[in-house]
């Protein structure tokens, strides 16, 4: 492929520009960033309806402050979406104290696969409900850390500036918690496997 | 948690190498994700987290990604005038508004109670903007003389009310509120959204945006029958005698709705351009035409450029075909026409074709303006289609042999998987509450049954005067009868329908046989109510 006919990358920066001045031209934005702002929220909350819920208003919110929104730097766009969300849950949380959910496999999210069968996508429930299980016993900032690490896809400097905390803090949190996942996970296997 | 890490991320015993490793296979694993030559990392709970990845649902998407750009559209600054042209334009109507002050278009005579409410909506809310003006005038006035004659005392009370209604400035977004069953009188602003309400069941439903360069006004029609069916995209062709001279404007407006119980006053929005003679044509307006702009047909010169932007394949050809349906909610521009018909002489045989976006033309459809709703019985529309010959024979039995084609626009090309879409006159409707796209719903319908004799299939007690008498139900509520007494009975017909637009019509997504049963029950202008779905 010559130069001229390889795909140009896609400029964030300009694609929030242009969705500031032209509603047309949010959509890209949006479906870049919806299946990652889903799924670090589906991990946070654990049940679809919740999820889309809170997805629907951290975009509503997205919409309403993009035209004032401020692009200073690569993954500030990241950021700021992800703060929100993060936000969100937080306020989610506050609300859902005293409410006891109990989600049968009907309610959690389906997982990203190619074409599953209905055993196969209960299957795939089962599994998200375990890893977040697992999930679920890290601290609070290190499930918050991974969460948007694999599910946000942010990168470890872009979660910094979610958290507020520094680069480095994030990245000794992931390795901790993955440590952490990795050892329960080996464990719940064995414990099956018995 | 780990025993010699605290929360702060300090470390009491670092291990970097170790911290080092897994961070690099975090990014190979999941860089992996994405990769088509799936490695495994050999971290086993970290090809768990990658491959766990939450699924967003479609429909879902589909609709929030609706109501955003909704919001975005709502959200967006008025426009500000920034060519010398549309300065120049800008300039000519505050100077015409000016002129309006001296001789407002008060045309019709009225001796009902008047009332206009000028509510700032969520525009006007957005940008600090909150103003309410209402003014009324008492039963028993006496009519005003038609516009531009005279300047008697009446008119002069209606010059006053026409400055309190354009105290705001040339560049102000607001929404306009009619009360729907009072007859109101509009003076025009230069841009505005403005939001008709043609029942109060449908507060907040029908929004119809008025671009950037385009203006508001009334304008007065002659022997034309309005309602609120001629709303949306319209050519208009307006003639007016000058001089001793008729001359003749055609531009292609925005019926924005009629002025409730005064059928020849509608309020339309225009090109501004098309104001450049504004005090003439208000002022001494003969005639005015309503064409719809979407029968307007290129000319044969027109429609060669156009298809000169296409390569056309050798076996292509050009064709045009009539629409029965259109299912939109903003913008026809790259729409998907969908054609289903009924062909052959099995009843079973059923055979769609799709025209995909890139073999769509739509010369016949403005491409300048996205407002486009409707039923295109109303509007006489034509669609090109480019389309392989073999495709066009196709399409050419399937005209002939009854057929459904509708356009379904961009933004709602996504139906959810084994549903299509349903067009319902929301005149026919009542709600249980403000309807929002992606709400589910159910559907009543009110129907009188009689009892029949299943046996003979005869209304019961049977009727041997007339053999035409069928056991069919519904009977409408006229019907008089000597059988059985009707019994009015409400049930829910169709469960579960999402919503997929609400306008001045709501569509929805419901399965085929319950398609069926919709079309049927709007033909027989049945009562229909939505209520939401538990």
């Amino acid at each position: 492929m010559d130069a001229s006919s390889a795909p140009q990358p896609i400029n964030e920066r300009d694609m929030v520009e242009r969705a500031q001045h032209d509603p047309q031209a949010f959509p890209p934005l949006y479906r870049l960033y919806l299946p990652r702002v889903y799924g670090y929220i589906a991990y946070r909350v654990g049940n679809k309806q919740d999820a889309e819920d809170l997805t629907a208003e951290v975009f509503m919110k997205v919409v309403q402050a993009l035209p004032s929104f401020e692009y200073r730097g690569d993954g500030a766009f990241a950021a700021w979406i992800f703060r929100i969300a993060h936000n969100q849950i937080a306020v989610h949380y506050r609300q859902q104290q005293t409410r006891v959910i109990d989600s049968s496999l009907d309610d959690l999210p389906e997982i990203r696969s190619k074409s599953p069968s209905p055993d196969q996508s209960l299957q795939q429930k089962e599994r998200f409900a375990r890893l977040r299980q697992i999930i679920t016993t890290l601290s609070p900032r290190r499930q918050e850390i991974v969460t948007l690490r694999f599910f946000g896809e942010l990168k470890n400097k872009e979660i910094a500036v979610v958290l507020g905390i520094d680069e480095r803090t994030v990245a000794s949190h992931l390795s901790r918690a993955i440590e952490d996942l990795g050892r329960r996970y080996d464990y719940e296997k064995e414990e099956q496997a018995l | 948690m780990s025993d010699n890490f605290s929360e702060n991320g300090a470390h009491s015993n670092p291990s970097n190498a170790e911290e080092e490793r897994l961070l690099n296979e975090i990014e190979r694993a999941l860089q992996a994700r994405n990769s088509p030559v799936h490695q495994p990392s050999q971290v086993p709970v970290l090809n768990e987290l990658v491959n766990t990845v939450p699924q967003v649902d479609p429909t879902f998407k589909n609709v929030l990604e609706a109501r955003l750009i909704d919001a975005l559209i709502q959200a967006q600054p008025p426009h500000q005038p920034e060519t010398s042209q549309e300065i120049a334009d800008m300039e000519s109507i505050t100077q015409f508004k000016q002129q309006d002050y001296d001789r407002p278009y008060t045309v019709k005579p009225r001796s009902q109670r008047l009332q206009l409410a000028f509510v700032a909506g969520l525009l006007a809310t957005l940008i600090g903007v909150s103003m309410m003006l209402a003014f009324s005038q008492m039963p028993g006035d006496d009519p005003p003389p038609a516009a531009g004659i005279g300047a008697g005392e009446q008119e002069q009370d209606d010059v006053e009310i026409a400055q309190e209604v354009v105290t705001a400035t040339p560049t102000i977004t607001a929404s306009w509120t009619f009360t729907p069953t009072e007859p109101v009188n509009v003076t025009p602003t230069p841009s505005a959204t403005l939001t008709f309400t043609p029942t109060q069941n449908l507060a907040d439903l029908a929004t119809i945006p008025i671009p950037a360069g385009y203006r508001v006004t009334t304008l007065n029609l002659n022997d034309v029958t309005v309602n609120t069916d001629i709303r949306g995209m319209r050519r208009i062709i307006i003639e007016y005698v000058t001089n001793d001279q008729t001359i003749s404007i055609s531009t292609q407006a925005i019926i924005v709705g009629e002025v409730e119980g005064q059928a020849d006053v509608i309020l339309v929005a225009m090109p501004m351009q098309d104001f450049e003679n504004g005090e003439d044509f208000l002022q001494n307006q003969t005639n005015i035409q309503l064409t719809p702009a979407d029968s307007f047909q290129p000319t044969e010169a027109e429609l060669n450029a156009m298809l000169e932007e296409f390569e056309l394949p050798a076996d292509w050809v050009f064709t045009t075909i009539p629409v029965t349906q259109i299912i939109g909610s903003r913008s026809l521009n790259g729409a998907q026409a969908v054609i289903e018909a009924q062909i052959g002489l099995s009843r079973d045989e059923r055979r769609s074709l799709t025209i995909s976006r890139e073999n769509y033309f739509n010369p016949y459809i403005p491409r300048t303006n996205p407002l486009f709703l409707g039923d295109g019985d109303d509007f006489d529309l034509y669609i090109g289609v480019l389309l392989p010959q073999e495709d066009a024979r196709l399409l050419e039995v399937m005209i002939d042999g009854g057929y459904q084609v509708s356009i379904t626009s961009a933004d709602m090309d996504q139906l959810p998987e084994g549903t299509v879409a349903v067009n319902v006159p929301a005149p026919s409707l009542v709600f249980d509450d403000v309807l929002a796209i992606g709400d589910r719903v159910d559907i009543l319908a009110a129907l009188s049954f009689v009892d029949a004799d299943e046996e003979f299939q005869e209304l019961v007690p049977v009727n041997t005067s007339d053999a035409s008498n069928q056991w069919l139900v519904p009977l409408p509520d006229t019907a008089e009868t000597t059988e059985g007494t009707p019994q009015l009975v409400i049930q829910q017909i169709i469960s579960d329908a999402i919503v997929l637009q609400v306008s001045d019509s709501i569509t929805l997504a419901v399965s085929a046989e319950d398609a069926t049963i919709l079309n049927y029950l709007i033909d027989a202008n049945i009562p229909l109510a939505l209520v939401h779905s538990d």
